[in-house]
Parts: C-alpha cells; structure tokens; sequence
C-alpha cells in the first residue's frame, strides 16, 4: 500500500478503523446535542433537548430556531 | 515524532476536552449568559405584548435556571466529545500537522480547527442570541452552517498540504499555499448564500456584538485550551520516549 510516512502506517488495520469509528461517533454524538430538533427521537424529548442545551446552542453559535 | 497508543490518545484527548469543555463553560457563564439574558428579555417582553389575553409560560419545559445549568453541562460534554475526536485526527494525520515538537503540532491542529470549524462558520453565519432568528430559514441556516464548515476545513487541507509539497522551493511553497488560502477564502465567501436572518429593530446592535465576541471568545479558548493541554501531555511522552533511548536526531528523520 501506498502509505505516506504518517505514524498510524504501520499498525493494524482494525486499530485504523476503530479510531475513525469513535472520532465520527463522537462528531455525530455532538452533532445531535447540538442540532436535533425531532428527526431522530419524538418531537416532545426534542423538544426537551432542544431547551435544556439552548444556551450552548446559541453560545456555540450553531443556528437555532 | 513518537506516537501514543489509541487508548492514551483517547485518555489525554478526553481530558484536554475535558478541561478546553470546562474552561468554556466558564467564559459562557462570565461572557456570554448576561447577552442571553438580556435577550430572552427582550424575547418575553415581545410575547407578554403578542399574547396580552392569556397567559404564555404554560409550555415552558426547562426552567431558566435549569437551562443555564444545562447549558454549561452541554458545553462540558461537547468539549470532551471534540477533544477525543480532536485527538484521533492529530493521531492518524500523524506528521502532516504542520509543527516541530508533539506540543506544536497540537497547538497548530488546534488554530486550524478554530479558522476552519469556528471562525469560517462564524464569519459566514454568525452566531446569534435568542430574540433572533426565524423558524422558518432555520434548515437552510443549518446546512449553510454546516456546509460552510466542511467547505473550510477542505480548504485548510489543501492549503496545509501545498505549504509542504516538497518539490517546491519553501519559498514558492508559502507564495502558493498564501494565494490558495486567500483565493478559497474570497471564492468561498462568494459562492456560500447569505442566508443570515436580519436582526429585529427592538434588539440593540450593541447586544449582538457582545454576544458574537463572547460566543468567539468562548470557542477561541475551548480550541486553544484543548491544543494547548494535548500539547502539553503529548509533548511530555515525547520526551519520555527521547529518554528511553531514542538517537536525538530522530525528530528530524520524518521531517
């Protein structure tokens, strides 16, 4: 394989993947406090959620409402 | 470059999260909570007069205080969730981050993630308080934020990569990678619509602009503390590695 001199290179291909997996669910995990409004979970828990992360919605400056 | 295990990167990314979440939610309580405040005001004072003949606060789900607290706990947690992801990229990008010790490469990570995920977003949709913003453009906000971040990050990809193509003189290499930089920042400024909603007339600019420097400073010392702390802890590997026997020139080898 064409590999570049980056340090993860040489390790096992699953050690690769798992770290690309908990990056991107951490990515998502903060994607859905930040941005779901009722696409995932029902409308009220969104609802809730919505509420109860407002201040750091608007403070992180993600758009809201 | 000496590289940590995806356990210890993960460890040490989780707690300079941790610590940039924590120092974040400090400068919201200090910075930005009296701009939010001063804006549900105004918020409130605009339903009290819309819906003068009955009553408004029944569908109030969080109480005021809860969602300060929240709040804060929010921005904790997405602090420590950027930091572990922080840590994984810095990990698989290896020597590509620009920087000459394990500190400055994260210190460098860090200002990219804030030009790219902060401040691109920031200039293009900036950050507003309650009393702002209209439900009905909030999904064509949403995907102008969120493309406007990815768009940034492509650009700040590229224009790292050009900065250290090695068939080019390293002067070239900085002429090259400065007009990238400026040409995608201009042609992305361009491209991305304005879909910002206009600020109501009964709220003060001066309360929009303390709430954008204060939503800035927020997000300017989460980036910094959390490069700065995963700087801090994998530069003190490095040297433990260096003295477990590594030749002194190795940290040239890579470059």
């Amino acid at each position: 394989m064409a590999h570049s001199n980056t340090a993860v290179a040489n390790e096992p291909v699953v050690t690769t993947v798992l770290s690309i997996t908990l990056a991107v669910f951490a990515l998502l995990t903060v994607l859905f406090l930040l941005q779901e409004n009722g696409l995932l979970i029902p409308s009220g828990a969104a609802h809730y959620l919505h509420e109860a992360t407002h201040d750091a919605r608007h403070a992180l400056g993600v758009p809201c409402h | 470059m000496a590289v940590m295990t995806v356990g210890r990167t993960i460890g040490y990314g989780t707690l300079a999260g941790a610590v940039a979440g924590g120092a974040g939610a400090a400068v919201q309580y200090w910075l930005v909570e009296p701009s939010i405040r001063a804006a549900i005001a105004i918020e409130d004072a605009k339903s009290a007069t819309d819906h003068a003949d009955h009553g408004h606060t029944s569908d109030v789900v969080v109480s005021r205080a809860e969602q300060v607290g929240f709040g804060l706990l929010t921005v904790l947690v997405v602090g420590t969730l950027i930091g572990i992801a922080f840590a994984l990229v810095r990990r698989f990008l290896g020597d590509r981050v620009p920087g000459r010790s394990a500190a400055g490469s994260a210190i460098a990570l860090a200002g990219l993630g804030f030009a790219a995920c902060t401040l691109a977003p920031a200039l293009v949709i900036p950050a507003n308080p309650p009393a702002v913003g209209d439900p009905a453009t909030v999904n064509a906000r949403t995907v102008t934020y969120i493309g406007t971040i990815f768009c940034a990050i492509v650009l700040t990809a590229a224009v790292t990569a050009l900065a250290r193509v090695k068939r080019f003189e390293p002067g070239l290499r900085v002429v090259a990678a400065t007009a990238l930089a400026l040409v995608g920042s201009i042609v992305l400024v361009w491209v991305i619509p304005d879909v910002a909603d206009p600020i109501p007339s009964d709220v003060p600019a001066r309360l929009i602009w303390n709430f954008r420097v204060g939503s800035l400073a927020q997000m300017g010392v989460m980036w910094l503390v959390m490069g700065g702390v995963f700087g801090y802890l994998s530069q003190a590997v490095a040297r433990a590695r260096r003295g477990v026997g590594a030749l002194p020139s190795a940290q040239f080898a890579s470059g």
